[in-house]
């Protein structure tokens, strides 16, 4: 029974965390076909079954469903025939198992103590080699790994394109700041198309399709107009959303070369009240200036 | 396709999730659940939200939803 960790172990998870984090995202083409047979037979033994007899490599996740119609509609099923949905409910995810595979494979590799934890080296030797994986009694069909994966921040986001990419194109995934959206908003930040992004109906989607835009671009794009300034660092603009005015405070950071907007009430019409607002002072308060800025 | 056997039932029920089941019972048994917890939350935690929340998440809902189109 392990009751406390040692200063090794302890040591040990930071490498092995990143070493299955880059496992886990891996774009790594897959290994030959006799790489691969051994691979699922390692896998089949640990879970007590028969090695498969077949093993098809596929591009993509859909392509996995696509061949499991072509060799049903060929060879028929033993059985119910797969749905579609039901086939991707029965996938494995390869690679993409990284994170709970890490966890066992600290205890596996640092502890040696702990035993019967095997049954995880079939799983574990499919990482970084394959994405998605169907296994059947006697046939896996498997996926290579995506061509790409953007990550900002530990969250998928790429502006241009998809997040993620297989090879054949069938699965591409789009995705800003983490949130997943659809491929037509990204068409939208292409195009710099500012009121098409204002249109967008969810509003998860909407904040961050303008947060990949910038406040600069939405500013200009939404035909804002200057209204005041209080040196180079405050400005006030009205812009226009939806048909109702709004004004909006730019601010220059004055740590680090950066702005800030926010939307201060539409009767504001000065820098000076819009600040007044800001620390929730009347709009008509007369704002001293702060002996320094932080 | 060498041969033209039938396509056999999934088998991911059994390779996968008794290969867990077995996996948490032995951990399970061998190890404080402090210890476990701390493991998981040091190791796996951040692993599991990049790669199984985001990436694999994203993945099987674009395969599901590529499966329902006509």
């Amino acid at each position: 029974m392990i009751t406390k960790l040692t200063a090794e172990q302890e040591a040990a998870m930071e490498p092995l965390k990143n070493e299955f984090l880059a496992l886990g995202l891996s774009t790594a083409d897959a290994p030959d076909a006799a790489e691969l047979t051994k691979l699922f037979a390692k896998v089949y033994e640990c879970g007590g079954l028969k090695p498969p007899a077949e093993v098809i490599l596929v591009d993509s996740p859909v392509a996995i469903i696509e061949t499991y119609e072509q060799l049903a509609k060929a060879r028929g099923v033993s059985g119910t025939k797969l749905s579609a949905s039901e086939v991707v409910s029965n996938l494995a995810y390869g690679s993409l198992d990284a994170g709970w595979l890490s966890y066992y494979n600290f205890f596996r590799r640092h502890a040696p103590e702990v035993t019967g934890l095997e049954i995880v080296d079939g799983l574990t030797g499919l990482l970084g080699r394959v994405s998605m994986w169907l296994g059947l009694e006697n046939l896996v069909i498997v996926s290579r790994n995506p061509v790409e994966i953007h990550m900002e921040n530990e969250r998928l986001h790429r502006t241009d394109g998809p997040a993620i990419r297989y090879a054949d194109g069938k699965c591409d995934c789009y995705s800003l700041y983490g949130t997943a959206v659809e491929e037509s908003t990204i068409e939208l930040l292409k195009k710099g198309d500012i009121k098409g992004v204002l249109k967008i109906k969810n509003a998860d989607v909407r904040v961050v399709a303008m947060k990949a835009l910038g406040a600069e671009a939405v500013l200009k794009g939404l035909g804002g107009k200057s209204i005041d300034t209080k040196g180079a660092e405050y400005e006030l603009y009205e812009v226009s959303i939806e048909g109702r005015p709004n004004k909006l405070l730019r601010m220059q950071n004055p740590s680090e070369p950066k702005m800030h907007y926010e939307f201060v009430p539409p009767e504001v019409t000065t820098v000076t009240q819009a600040l007044a607002w800001r620390i929730g002072w009347n709009l008509d308060a007369t704002f001293a200036e702060p002996r320094a800025k932080t | 396709m060498k041969r033209k056997r039938k396509l056999g039932k999934p088998v991911k029920r059994l390779a996968y999730v008794e290969v867990v089941a077995q996996a948490v019972d032995e951990l399970g048994s061998q190890s404080r659940l402090r210890i476990i917890n701390t493991v998981d939350e040091r190791v796996s935690n951040r692993l599991c939200y990049q790669v199984y929340r985001q990436v694999s998440s994203q993945v099987r809902i674009q395969a599901l939803r590529k499966a329902r189109e006509p």
